[in-house]
Order: structure tokens, then C-alpha cells, then sequence
């Protein structure tokens, strides 16, 4: 059985499910955190890419070592 | 205004509802609660911020949370319905908009089977605590599993617990992934609104300080750091 060197192996559409995900986690964190409009809206801007960021340094982990590793 | 003032007869208590009404907006019940108040002074000028709802800072601004154990609740019950309540109209949309959308999509890929409260043999559904905390949308899981509780026929299948693990494998198999990502976009939801009850309880929460370096002698501290402070001392009057 040949084994697949990429971890997301299934479909590239599944990570669409993470836009939706994303947007609500970051508005309603953003909306905790300020009172005023523009300040929300820069909260959750600067909350989406260091989330985006800390799971992208995740996945290049991963597939590091499924790539050396296993 | 005049009139609600010589009823008053109280010169401290109406400035202190004049200072209050910019932050009060179209504040007619809330003076009217307040004129309700005609004891002496120390307890009647008290009384009157009580009546005008607490008052917290948010971002360097007066925001007045009315009554925030209402707000709370209602916030609960429905995302953004205690902002709403509360006068602030923009972050009740976005928290509707943002945790009913989550939500909805959870129902959709799961195939609306990934809401439902069970506590038995077939499976302890401990997901269903944190679907909750999205208050109305999740209740009538609750609701079905307290007829089954109670010997009675659920009502349709909406939101219907598995009888046996079996059917439970079946959903599993049907939807693929989706319904552990249903589960997940609902919990995420839940939790997000308890947030969002949080935040019309108390107010934002203030972002953390930036590290500031300490001053020098005879050097003002950082002045953009002072100002991120926020008071909380209004409320706890």
C-alpha cells in the first residue's frame, strides 16, 4: 500500500471549512476585546493571521516529520 | 425634564442624571426609574447610578450596561440579543451573525444529528454541556432528551438522541467527516457565545498590557500603556 507524503491527503476542499470557522472566531473575539468599530475590526484581523500563522508553523511540523519520521 | 426635576427636589441627584444622560441615549425609562428615588441624598444620588445601569470604560469611553445580569441572560438565550439589549447594535449583529452561522453550518454538515443531549449507556454526550452555551438554538436537544427520560416519544427526530451505538455508527458513516465537524462548529459556537455573555455582563475585556520598558528617572511612563487601562471602579460602585 503506497502511502500518501502529504498529510491532507483526503481533499483540498475540506480546508474551506476553515474560512467560516475563522471569520466567527475572530469577529466574536475581536468584539470582546473592543467597544469601537475599527478597533474590533482590527483585533479580529490581527487575531485571524496570528491563529492562521500558529496552525500553519503546526502543519509544517507535522509534515516534517511524516515526511522524515514515518 | 423640568417637571421630573422638581419632583426630584433633589439638585445633587439631577446633575448627576444629566452627567449620565449622554451615555444614556434616549434614556426615558431609565429617568424614570431614577425619579422613583426620592430619599435623602447620599442614598438617593446612589440609588440613581443603579438606576442608570453600570457604567463600565470601554476603550477610554463611558458604556453604560444597563442592566447587565438581564443582559447576561439574554445574551444566553440568544447571541447578541443582550447587546442589542444593552444599545450596542453593531457587535449584536456580528455576535448573531458570527455564532448562528457557526452553528448553522455545524447542523448542515452534520446533517442536523450532531445536536442532541444524551447521559446514558449508548453514549455520554459531554459536547452537548458546551452546544448549550448557545442557549436557545440547543434547548430543544434538551428537550428531547428529557422526554425520552421520561418514557415519552420524541417529537420527530429533530435533535434526537441515538438510541443505540449502532445508529450512532451509521451517522458516522453517512456523513463522512461531517459530523465531527458539525460537533465541532457547534461546541466552537456554544463556547463562543459564552464569550459573548461575558462580554454584556461585564463589558470588553480589556486586551493585555504591552510590555512597557521601565521609565527612566525623571521620565514620564508610556502614555499610550496608561491609557489602556481600564477602569473597572464605576462598576463596582
Amino acid at each position: 500500500m503506497e502511502s500518501e507524503p502529504w498529510i491532507i491527503s483526503t481533499s483540498w476542499l475540506y480546508l474551506f471549512l476553515y474560512l467560516p470557522l475563522m471569520i466567527a472566531v475572530s469577529m466574536v473575539i475581536g468584539a470582546t476585546r473592543h467597544e469601537q468599530t475599527p478597533l474590533i475590526i482590527r483585533q479580529s484581523l490581527r487575531t485571524a493571521v496570528w491563529v492562521t500563522s500558529f496552525m500553519l508553523v503546526i502543519y509544517v511540523v507535522l509534515q516534517f516529520v511524516s515526511l522524515v519520521f514515518v | 425634564m423640568a417637571l421630573a426635576e422638581a419632583d426630584l427636589g433633589d439638585i445633587g441627584l439631577a446633575a448627576t442624571i444629566e452627567a449620565l444622560k449622554p451615555s444614556l441615549g434616549r434614556g426615558c425609562t431609565r429617568f424614570k426609574m431614577a425619579k422613583k428615588n426620592t430619599k435623602p441624598q447620599a442614598k438617593t444620588v446612589q440609588s440613581s447610578s443603579a438606576a442608570a445601569g453600570d457604567v463600565v470604560m470601554a476603550d477610554g469611553e463611558p458604556l453604560n450596561l444597563r442592566n447587565r445580569y438581564l443582559a447576561a441572560f439574554l445574551a444566553w438565550i440568544i447571541p447578541g440579543a443582550g447587546h442589542y439589549y444593552q444599545r450596542r447594535y453593531f457587535k449584536a449583529a456580528v455576535f448573531f451573525v458570527c455564532i448562528i452561522s457557526s452553528f448553522l453550518i455545524g447542523m448542515l454538515v452534520a446533517g442536523n444529528r450532531c445536536v442532541y443531549a444524551s447521559w446514558n449507556q449508548t453514549e455520554v454526550r459531554w459536547q452537548y454541556v458546551l452546544q448549550a452555551g448557545i442557549g436557545l438554538p440547543a434547548m430543544p436537544a434538551a428537550y428531547q432528551a428529557w422526554r425520552i427520560r421520561s418514557n415519552e416519544d420524541p417529537i420527530g427526530t429533530f435533535m434526537v438522541a441515538p438510541r443505540h451505538t449502532w445508529t450512532l455508527d451509521s451517522w458516522h458513516r453517512e456523513t463522512a467527516s461531517g459530523f465531527d465537524m458539525g460537533t465541532l462548529y457547534t461546541m466552537i459556537a456554544g463556547l463562543l457565545n459564552i464569550l459573548a455573555v461575558f462580554d454584556a455582563y461585564a463589558g470588553p475585556l480589556p486586551p493585555p498590557l504591552p510590555k512597557s520598558k521601565s521609565p527612566k528617572k525623571g521620565e514620564d511612563p508610556d502614555p499610550e500603556s496608561a491609557d489602556v487601562k481600564q477602569p473597572d471602579a464605576a462598576s463596582s460602585s
